[in-house]
């Protein structure tokens, strides 16, 4: 009888150790999540222990409102500025060429404008020599960014003129 | 007598197995799986705590005197915007002021379209100064100047809804921000006005503007729009945005700028620049 339990026990003993094994590495593992998570709390812990004694992007955010608060209050007066301070600048560059059509689209960060000119064609290659010595007064503008121009438009005007069409962007100052 | 039994020892090994598989899958991979993910945000935190040491110890934080200098900016700010109780009452306010300057810089004739709500179509206001013959010219440019008027009432989002929020102190008052459309025709010193359109104290800024040089006299509409607060329901309320929800962010986030305290000189006086030479549009 003794060795026939001894024998079922000896049976027994092999699989439950192994499941023991098993077993042992799943509580290993457990253990080091365990740790982590603690260290993980407790650096977090820290963290926003540190964030609140030295609020850092708080003070960023006031100082930001402060910049976007005087922005604010000088926008009206800058845009109405600006815009009429290029036109009147545009009527200064523009002879001999006559301005006809003068658009413009404000934003936060400057403004888009588009405008006709009229170049009289007293001979050929006239208009154009004529409309690029202005484009390149234009272009000297050192607050104007991105300016473009078509070619000239389909209409051709009374009295020989041709109108030429200009495009760009214009940055607050 | 012992006899080794191959079919009994492979079905032990398969046990086995499937024991160690069954373990490895519902237990151990999960297991590693998270120790790698507890790894890497203890190792960000980490690196986001020296950052943040290291930033604080370069950082000039704020002391009394910034923080004086904040809550007057934001008296200021909410000095600057207009108090009425109804919108009749904004366009009370706006509209003489415009006529009144629209005199003062000779322009012949002018037109005010306003609309009562966002969805409805700007229609004349009575207030106006010696309007004749715009109207075949308008009748031309209706089209485009209702698709900016509509862009205009509807701008969401509202760029300074975020600047602003906190700015209504009143239980009852409301942030309110509308469009208006001004009609010039005639001679006169339009640049001089558009220059001083934004000088009263309902501080217009310009949309848009449309100028046209052409015969019989030069002729223009321009898209303003005004905030104030109001006292009543209004449908030019501005729709509160979730707070630090931020569009067209106007400073860097990371500018050398916000590391140093802010200069109380830059919250000047508004400056008014007149222009240097305001050409007269009569040709």
């Amino acid at each position: 009888m003794g060795v026939l339990r001894d024998r079922a026990a000896f049976r027994l003993a092999g699989p439950l150790l192994f499941v023991l094994l098993l077993a042992a590495v799943s509580l290993l593992l457990q253990r080091e999540k365990d740790h982590r998570h603690q260290q993980l709390r407790k650096e977090s812990a820290r963290y926003a222990a540190m964030v609140a004694a030295t609020p850092i992007e708080r003070v960023k955010d006031n100082r930001a409102r402060f910049y976007e608060t005087g922005f604010y209050l000088d926008y009206p007066q800058t845009v109405s500025y600006q815009v009429a301070d290029f036109l009147v600048r545009l009527h200064g560059m523009m002879p001999p060429l006559q301005l006809f059509h003068f658009q413009v689209d404000t934003g936060l960060h400057g403004f888009h404008f588009e405008l006709s000119v009229a170049a009289a064609a007293a001979g050929p290659g006239d208009a154009d020599q004529r409309f690029l010595a202005f484009f390149e007064r234009l272009r000297a503008c050192p607050e104007l960014t991105q300016l473009s121009w078509s070619a000239k438009a389909p209409t051709a005007l009374e009295n020989r003129m041709i109108v030429f069409s200009i495009s760009g962007q214009s940055e607050w100052q | 007598m012992n006899t080794w039994k191959p079919g009994k020892f492979f079905l032990k090994l398969a046990a086995f197995l499937a024991l160690l598989t069954a373990f490895a899958i519902l237990d151990w991979y999960p297991a590693v799986k998270e120790l790698g993910r507890l790894r890497r945000q203890y190792n960000d935190l980490l690196r986001s705590s020296n950052d943040h040491a290291a930033m604080a110890a370069r950082f000039v934080f704020s002391d009394a005197e910034e923080q004086s200098v904040f809550f007057q900016c934001d008296a200021r700010l909410r000095q600057t915007l207009l108090r009425v109780e109804t919108d009749a009452a904004w366009l009370g306010i706006v509209l003489p002021e415009l006529v009144r300057r629209v005199g003062a810089a000779r322009i012949d004739q002018a037109y005010f379209w306003v609309s009562p709500d966002p969805d409805s179509d700007p229609e004349e206001h009575p207030a106006r100064r010696e309007a004749t013959d715009l109207d075949s010219w308008l009748a031309g440019q209706r089209p485009e100047i209702l698709s900016h008027f509509r862009r205009a009432a509807k701008s969401t989002p509202f760029p300074w809804r975020f600047l602003l929020s906190g700015v209504e102190h009143e239980k009852n008052e409301n942030l309110a921000s509308r469009p208006l459309i001004i009609v010039l025709g005639g001679d006169g010193l339009l640049a001089d006005f558009i220059n001083r359109c934004s000088w009263s104290e309902a501080r217009l800024e310009i949309l848009h503007l449309h100028l046209e040089l052409t015969d019989p006299f030069p002729r223009a509409w321009m898209i303003c729009r005004g905030q104030y607060l109001i006292g009543n329901r209004s449908p030019w309320v501005v729709a509160n945005e979730k707070r630090g929800v931020r569009y067209n962010l106007l400073i860097d986030p990371d500018s050398p700028l916000l590391w140093q305290k802010v200069d109380p000189s830059r919250l000047k006086r508004i400056e008014r620049r007149e222009l240097a030479r305001p050409p007269d549009s009569s040709r």
